[in-house]
């Protein structure tokens, strides 16, 4: 009988498998929280806002063949999102369910850059393994119907890929933490706290600068650290209690939408055995097992493992590219997305482009704010390669309206982490002549203290 | 255990160092007092223009009827005078529009323009007789101050005008009733605020919630998309900042009053009443309060002086806006109008954290 206690006992520590239980339960987690994410968005009205409504979308390098679709189009992507969740979380039909979530979701995620949050990242990733794990082994749909052979352990892989994924999100996320503004200047906590003065409680506090800095030290402690109390079984309880309080109250803080929550729950899978035996017994009613249950094992195919490790790896290295540029980081944002850089900045900028005809000699301004949402231009105004991309659409535009070889520079102004704003990019730089490309951008200015 | 100790010290330690007051610290200079800020924001510059626009308003109308009355050169003079004069309070609200006054967009029924003289050609020409409740059936580009100005100084000369208007009866009952629709809509758009009507000071007061539809966030972004407004579509456009248009006055807001410059003028003042919030807390405070620099100096103090920059290049430009359009110091009050916007739009809201945040909402 699924549910009983009995099966963790009987292997050893060093057994080459583990139970299948915390997966299932991560399972249905995450199936909860992107049906509800889904719905969050739908009835906030953002798929019209972000996704319908504007006529130009910034692209990711190497995916600028996704376009948003039609109105109609953009609603069934979101359908399908909230079904495919919903499968996931059921573990029916599991293995499409997470393969249509995890396109979707991504598609989606691909049509506009502007759009990019950290934890949007991690839901992609995380949707991506759940594909290649066998997470509808137990307490599933799948396995009541009889159409999957229950199983109550299997590879330790195959929970641990996920640990070892949220492990990654902390522990970069942490070390992106580590740099003098952040550390010894308390920056940008310092200049978003005071914002926050008025929260009842704790609010009064927060214009202390000392309390920027505790809230930054600990942050960065925290995040380098909660991978290792939680894995580890004796400081796990309290580690979690931290998890649970330390996301409530960057939840409180700051505008960071279902991010918190996913952690707090995400985090559960560090939890042993019996925990989540404990839970999967609650669900004893929906997942019944069919009478005929043959226990096995699930074991991981070694191409499998392969390439878990080469995914790790490479998840492991990625972060660390923005070393191969030159300049300063958080100015350049050359390798700064995709590696859990979490609100790291307080950076605003405003760009005006300039155009000239070189046949008349001609010249005149465009301005981003009418082709733009408001989200949008604040997200371009900061992002070099976002500014380029603009660029490029004005020249289309212009060519469109009979001026065949534009020459379109920006002047740009950014502040950054209340530095005064300055002169973000070449304003002589032709951007029409420049192509977005991984090396580095010889047209940013550099930063001067 | 160990481990588990170990945990529990230096959490403690944190938790210690981030809930107890150390004594040692400085004390911050009294938290900032928002509530404190939009009290006096809507007493001392919001509230004030809003009556100021009623009050214009109604005198507009009164010497508007008193010319119908007695149609001669004074009083076509003190028509126009108060045509400027009620224009120019119309400008300080123009800058008030977020809250109530942009969800309802009544804004646009007393100043939008340009203008569209066909329609108000057809409507003098017809034969329904014009009185208030015609204008008020009219849309928004038939009426309010820029339709009033297209017939009061179409025609520059004033011997020239008058013998128009005398001939043309219509004409006058057309600004008659035009300046009685607009009084009536500057009793509306100021019940908005006031007190004694839908009283949004109180929720504009009481809302210190640090978001977006905070009352620091709506002003600030106001005051920000205002200036975006007054660079590209008061000026740059009139400029021929667009590829391939020339500069051409007929861009330029109030251009047939020859009022343009004294147009923006007003823009900047109210938003200096604003930014400073007369002798009382301001957001030059706030600023200050927080410490916000640009090169090395006081962020207040440099919104200050470029403010103070632009209201004296506006002040020294002769004869009017449409004249100097090809000068340079025309192109340098657009430039310095530009840097003003810069200071504003992005050292001023991410001093204050009111920058845009994804969909309103969600950022990270």
């Amino acid at each position: 009988m699924m549910g009983t206690r009995a099966t963790g006992k009987s292997f050893t520590p060093f057994a080459s498998t583990a139970s299948l239980a915390p997966l299932a339960v991560f399972r249905i987690i995450f199936g909860v929280l992107m049906l509800f994410s889904t719905l969050r968005f739908w009835v906030y009205g953002w798929i019209d806002d972000l996704y319908i409504k504007p006529s130009f979308h910034f692209k990711y390098y190497g995916f600028e063949w996704v376009q948003a679709l039609s109105a109609e189009g953009m609603y069934g992507l979101f359908t399908l999102m909230a079904v495919a969740s919903l499968l996931i979380a059921l573990g029916l039909a599991y293995r499409v369910a997470a393969v249509l979530f995890f396109l979707a979701f991504t598609y989606v995620e691909l049509i506009d850059v502007t759009t990019y949050l950290n934890h949007y990242y991690f839901v992609s990733l995380v949707a991506f393994l759940l594909i290649w794990l066998p997470a509808n082994r137990l307490y599933s749909l799948d396995v009541r119907f009889g159409w999957k052979q229950p199983a109550l352990r299997g590879s330790p892989w195959f929970v641990n890929i996920i640990r070892l994924q949220l492990a990654i999100v902390y522990f970069y996320a942490g070390v992106a933490k580590l740099n003098p503004e952040w550390m010894l200047e308390a920056l940008p906590l310092k200049i978003w706290l005071p914002a926050k003065a008025d929260m009842p409680l704790i609010g009064p506090l927060l214009d202390y600068e000392w309390v920027a800095y505790a809230f930054s030290w600990f942050g960065a402690f925290y995040d380098l650290t909660i991978p290792f109390f939680l894995w580890n079984r004796k400081t796990r309880p309290f580690a979690y209690i931290t998890v649970i309080i330390f996301h409530i109250l960057t939840w409180l803080l700051f505008p960071i939408g279902v991010f918190p929550w996913v952690m707090i729950f995400s985090t559960l899978i560090f939890f042993g055995d019996d925990f989540h035996q404990k839970v999967l017994s609650r669900l004893d009613g929906i997942f019944k097992l069919p009478a005929s249950a043959n226990f096995t094992q699930s074991r991981i195919h070694p191409a499998l493992r392969i390439f878990f490790i080469i995914f790790l790896a490479w998840q492991v290295l990625w972060p660390w590219r923005f070393m191969a540029y030159p300049g300063k980081l958080f100015w350049t944002e050359q390798g700064y997305r995709l590696s859990w850089r979490v609100m790291l900045m307080e950076k605003a900028g405003y760009v005006t482009f300039h155009i000239t005809d070189p046949r008349t000699g001609r010249s005149g301004e465009a301005h981003p704010s009418d082709y733009l949402t408001p989200n949008q231009e604040k997200q371009m105004s900061t992002q070099p390669d976002l500014i380029l991309q603009f660029a490029h659409y004005l020249e289309k535009e212009y060519q469109a309206k009979g001026v065949e070889d534009p020459v379109i520079t920006a002047e740009a102004y950014v502040t950054l982490n209340g530095q005064g704003s300055r002169l973000f990019i070449d304003p002589e730089a032709d951007l029409t002549e420049k192509d977005d490309s991984f090396a580095p951008k010889e047209w940013i200015l550099d930063y001067e203290d | 255990m160990k481990n588990c100790r170990a945990f529990i010290f230096v959490l403690l330690a944190f938790l210690a160092a981030a809930c107890k007051e150390d004594p040692k610290d400085d004390q911050p200079a009294d938290s900032f007092d928002r509530k404190a800020l939009f009290t006096n924001l809507s007493e001392t510059a919001i509230l004030p223009a809003f009556l100021d626009f009623v009050k214009q308003a109604d005198s507009l109308q009164q010497i508007a009827e008193a010319f119908r009355l007695q149609p001669d050169l004074p009083n076509l003079s003190a028509l126009r005078d108060q045509w400027i004069q009620t224009k120019f309070a119309s400008k300080q609200i123009e800058l008030l529009k977020f809250g109530p006054l942009n969800d309802t967009k009544m804004y646009s029924l007393v100043d939008k323009w340009p203008t569209n003289e066909g329609f108000i050609e057809g409507f003098i020409n017809g034969s329904d007789p014009i009185t208030e409740s015609f204008i008020q059936g009219k849309g928004a580009t038939s009426k309010g101050l820029p339709a009033i100005e297209y017939l009061l100084f179409e025609e520059k000369d004033a011997d020239l005008l008058l013998a128009r208007l005398k001939n043309e009866p219509r004409r006058v009952d057309y600004i008659v009733a035009a300046s009685h629709n607009l009084y009536q809509k500057t009793l509306e758009i100021a019940s908005l605020w006031s007190p004694l009507g839908d009283n949004y000071q109180a929720e504009y007061i009481e809302n210190t919630f640090s978001g977006l539809d905070g009352s620091l966030s709506l002003t600030v972004n106001q005051m920000s998309s205002h200036l975006e407004f007054m660079l590209v579509s008061k000026l740059g456009k009139a400029l021929g900042k667009d590829l391939n248009r020339d500069a051409d006055p007929v861009y330029l807001e109030a251009y047939r009053s020859g009022v343009s410059a004294g147009c923006l003028l007003e823009n900047l003042l109210i938003f200096r009443e604003l930014f400073k919030g007369g002798a009382g807390l301001g957001f030059d405070d706030y600023l200050d309060y927080l410490n916000a620099k640009k090169d090395n100096e006081l962020l207040s103090r440099r919104i200050l002086d470029q403010v103070q920059d632009l209201e004296n290049r506006l002040s020294n430009i002769s004869p009017s806006l449409k004249e100097t359009l090809d000068q340079t110091t025309t192109e340098d009050l657009y430039q310095e109008l530009r840097e003003l916007l810069v200071l504003v739009k992005v050292d001023m809201a991410s001093a204050l954290s009111v920058t845009l945040t994804f969909t309103d909402n969600d950022g990270d």
